[in-house]
């Protein structure tokens, strides 16, 4: 590949939006059973559209994560049917969390139920999860719709440099 | 720690696209310009440099890709380790790499000399420079940016959104690399003061960070109440936790300062060593001319290619599937999305296309199937007239183009699987019945309409047939490119290959690579859209400035990709409706028809006025076929997998009707909304700059003065501008998968 192709493609993979979704964020619930701690995370500021749950389960008495536990994450939305996603580790970047994907259509206050089940025994978290409107499509875009101005104006920069050069010589 | 959790922590990194191109081009383009370097200045760029800079990416991307950047926010200590590597680590081995010269060699001459070299030679940006780069303003960027995002409202924010979290890591990488310039001095710039100054620039520095280390080691209260919060890992309590990322500030940190500190002081005091280093030997240069990349020298693509019945292949598979579109289209069922003549060609064929016109050329009318049944007529030795004189334009192609845009639109032809099949049965009929009387390809260069379509396309593509070396083509005296042998034809449209400029006309047959006794034609890589620039005699076509039948041609190509794609979203179908209705007609067809026929009698009105509009009318080529790209994309990427069903269905009874199955849904898209919606803005994007780039380049042509050249391009530039807005409000419409299940 010549260096140029190379250069164009970078620019591309730094101007398309990313791929991969942190997980982690905000710790949005703590609690469960007497033998585990269950922490769940969300983005602070949830959005409609596509979110993730981390959620993270730890024996409690030695806060060593637990890598086998089945969890599942249930969102209901203030009226209608609620959306249940099943955590796991592929989607996570850190692999001591479980994370869910899910896309939340309607913005109102989510009711958000994670059970945890492992070797037996089961337990779960409830919480509520406030879900702001979705960002207008053309605020997302700000910086691909910045673009063409400001390479313009620096194209228009090197012109003007170019010619004084050129003047000089 | 258990192995299972070990496994998990070591398998917690981060590849992502944007974060690997960072790190991956800047390995590149130095590599590159070291190796070019290394050969002259041999004493300046030892091999230590480059694994010096190479050291720093790997310490950038282990800051930002590696476990520590997963725990960051669960862990004071890990994110203390990951600011270290930002802040001590990566800076100064990048600068020991000595990065300027190796990585502006490393890049494209066109990019370093004549891109950048008027920003790098402009006097008030390098005072600038050298400003921020004095030990003075260094320092207190550094210890401000040290401060500043260590008091708990700032870092409590970093950690709460990814976009002040990355502004934060800007910032620590960025001020490090300043105050670590005056202390490495990267080759080749000036010491600004005395090395005496160092040791102190160096200790009060490390002041600074001991002060801040000892704060967060000696507090009795948690500074960043988030993690107190955040579940413990690893048996560390939030206030240990603290107490190891205040240790990891205050050693090792201390040691990335006192160590060079002390290094610095050492050669101060030592006796200058006697100049033994032999001076730089500067090799003689020699230049070798390259032919540049060739498609037809790739292994397998290019023997494909190359080979005797090559393209023949690449038609035949074309040919049996436009027979099975044919046969589905009129027995298959007549909903579009169950059907291959609503599926191939709408959904897949067109993306395709248009995406190898972007990367390659004009490969659809190098696999036409068309073209197969006209040798039948060949055979018959009927071909024997010319095509008509005052037809030897092409006036047809843009009538033709119109009314296949405006038909796609009256007729909805992609919800109608026959009327598919019937247009592919009449190109048939035409390129047998055009091409068994007139000699030449003549159907191709002027009557078909969606090889006019691809011909305009290829303006901008990045491959172009083109003799290798010219002076093998100036001793040549058979010219069998153009006139062929006993073998082999030559070029049908008549594109004589020493004279021919662009691809203009141009159908990628390769019956004159195939032709050459000199094996001297290549599909050689060309800078996209460099063709529209120049206005050169081109063999066949002449100049382009003199073609106001070729301008249409693009304009056409260009109002009917924004007319195409505004046809499909609901605000403007409900404008066509409106209209219709205060018109009195019951459809929206009048309307349709009306919009297309001001195109067509506008188009030829623009160029009438001269050479140069012309020449602008072509500069915005770039523009259209992006718009036609991101909407054929749109589709294709969509809709991917709307071919398995139609097969599954055909592998059925033949021809089969049966009720669409229940679980009649498709895969999600490849990409979703919000990635679909960057990727048409981009495309828009890049269309829109290399339009302005060549028409301000034109308009230098024509005017050299600067006002005069901008008074040209102006209106030019307002309707791509126009254009351009036009695309990104139909791409922010909700957008209908018209005659598509989804």
């Amino acid at each position: 590949m010549s260096i140029s192709r190379a250069l164009a493609l970078g620019a591309l993979a730094v101007l398309l939006p990313a791929f991969a979704r942190a997980d982690g964020g905000a710790v949005r619930l703590r609690g469960g059973s007497e033998a585990w701690v269950v922490t769940v995370f969300t983005a602070p500021d949830l959005r409609v559209g596509p979110v993730d749950v981390s959620v993270l389960v730890q024996e409690r008495e030695s806060g060593r994560a637990l890598l086998d536990a089945d969890v599942t994450v249930t969102l209901q939305p203030p009226e209608g049917e609620a959306v249940r996603v099943p955590a796991t580790r592929a989607r996570s970047t850190n692999k001591l969390l479980l994370t869910a994907l899910a896309d939340l259509p309607v913005p109102g206050s989510w009711t958000l139920l994670v059970s945890v089940q492992r070797a037996g025994q089961a337990t779960s978290l409830r919480g509520e999860l406030p879900v702001g409107p979705a960002f207008s499509r053309l605020s997302s875009l700000g910086v691909l719709l910045g673009l063409p101005p400001v390479v313009t104006a620096l194209f228009a920069c090197h012109q003007a440099l170019a010619r004084r050069r050129r003047g000089r010589r | 720690m258990e192995a299972s959790t070990l496994g998990a922590l070591a398998r917690s990194w981060s590849f992502e696209p944007r974060l690997l191109a960072g790190v991956l081009l800047p390995a590149a383009l130095y590599i590159r310009g070291w190796r070019r370097l290394a050969a002259l200045h041999a004493t300046h760029l030892p091999p230590a440099r480059l694994a010096a800079f190479l050291g720093g990416l790997c310490a950038l991307f282990l800051a930002l890709a590696s476990p520590l950047d997963a725990f960051a926010g669960l862990l004071l200590s890990a994110h203390m380790a990951q600011h270290l590597l930002l802040m001590a680590v990566a800076p100064p081995l990048l600068l020991l790499g000595a990065p300027l010269i190796p990585l502006l060699r490393g890049l494209p001459r066109w990019a370093a000399r004549d891109a950048l070299g008027p920003f790098l030679a402009w006097p008030p940006l390098r005072r600038f420079a050298r400003g921020l780069t004095h030990p003075l303003p260094a320092w207190i960027t550094m210890a401000a940016a040290t401060i500043g995002w260590h008091l708990p409202p700032a870092y409590q924010l970093a950690l709460r959104s990814p976009f002040w979290h990355g502004l934060e890591h800007a910032c620590f990488f960025w001020a490090a690399i300043l105050f670590w310039w005056p202390v490495v001095r990267p080759w080749p710039s000036r010491p600004q003061v005395t090395a005496w100054a160092l040791p102190p620039y160096l200790l009060l520095a490390d002041l600074l960070n001991t002060a801040l280390a000892a704060f967060f080691t000696f507090s009795d209260r948690l500074l960043y109440p988030v993690y107190g919060g955040a579940p413990r890992l690893f048996g560390l309590s939030a206030p240990d936790d603290q107490v190891l990322a205040g240790v990891l500030m205050w050693v090792p940190g201390s040691v990335a300062f006192l160590l060079p500190a002390v290094v610095i002081t050492w050669r101060l005091l030592s006796p200058p060593a006697p100049d033994t280093a032999r001076p730089p030997v500067r090799r003689p240069s020699v230049v070798v001319p390259r032919a540049g990349f060739d498609l037809l020298r790739v292994p397998l693509v290019g023997s494909l290619l190359r080979a005797r019945y090559g393209r023949r292949i690449l038609q035949s598979v074309m040919l049996v599937l436009a027979a099975a579109v044919v046969w589905d289209g009129f027995t298959g069922p007549t909903l579009a999305p169950m059907n291959l003549a609503g599926v191939l060609p709408w959904t897949y064929w067109r993306a395709l296309a248009v995406v190898a016109l972007l990367v390659a050329g004009n490969v659809f009318c190098m696999a036409c199937p068309f073209m197969l049944p006209r040798e039948i007529g060949r055979r018959l030795g009927l071909a024997t007239r010319r095509w008509p004189r005052g037809l030897r334009s092409k006036w047809l192609a843009v009538a033709l183009l119109g009314l296949f845009f405006w038909a796609y639109e009256a007729f909805s032809l992609w919800d109608s699987p026959a009327a598919t099949a019937a247009i592919v049965l009449a190109y048939f009929a035409g390129a047998l019945v055009v091409d068994s009387v007139f000699r030449g390809a003549s159907f191709c260069k002027y009557v078909c309409p969606i090889g006019q379509f691809h011909f305009v396309g290829s303006l901008v593509s990045p491959l172009e047939v083109k003799v290798r070396r010219p002076q093998a083509c100036a001793a040549c005296t058979t010219h069998d490119c153009l006139r062929g042998h006993a073998g082999q034809r030559g070029c049908e449209l008549a594109l004589y290959l020493p004279r021919k400029r662009g691809n203009l006309d141009c159908t990628f047959c390769l019956d004159c690579v195939k032709a050459c006794p000199h094996d001297n034609v290549g599909l050689l890589a060309v800078v996209p859209a460099r063709d529209l620039v120049r206005d050169p005699l081109r063999s066949a076509v002449g100049r382009l400035s003199r073609r106001p039948d070729v301008a249409t041609l693009a304009l056409v190509f260009v109002f009917g990709a924004f007319l195409n794609a505004g046809a499909m979203v609901a605000p403007t179908r409900a404008w066509m409706q409106a209209t219709a209705a205060r018109l009195g007609f019951a459809s929206n067809l009048p309307v349709t028809t009306g919009l297309f026929a001001a195109v067509l009698l506008l188009a030829p009105l623009l160029v009438r006025s001269g050479a140069a509009a012309r020449r602008f009318s072509l500069a915005l080529v770039p523009l259209g076929l992006a718009m036609w790209t991101a909407h054929f994309l749109f589709h294709g990427l969509s809709a991917w997998s709307a071919l398995g069903p139609v097969a599954r269905r055909m592998a059925g009874p033949w021809g089969g009707t049966a009720p669409l199955p229940a679980a009649w849904a498709m895969a999600r898209p490849l990409l979703d909304a919000p990635g679909m919606l960057a990727l048409e803005v981009l495309l828009l994007d890049a269309g829109l700059l290399v339009t302005l780039y060549v028409g301000w380049r034109i308009a230098c042509a024509l005017a050299p003065r600067t006002r005069a050249s901008l008074a040209l391009l102006l209106p030019w530039a307002f309707l791509a501008v126009a254009l351009y807005g036009a695309g990104v409000w139909v791409f922010l419409q909700p957008m209908p998968m018209r005659g598509m299940v989804h």
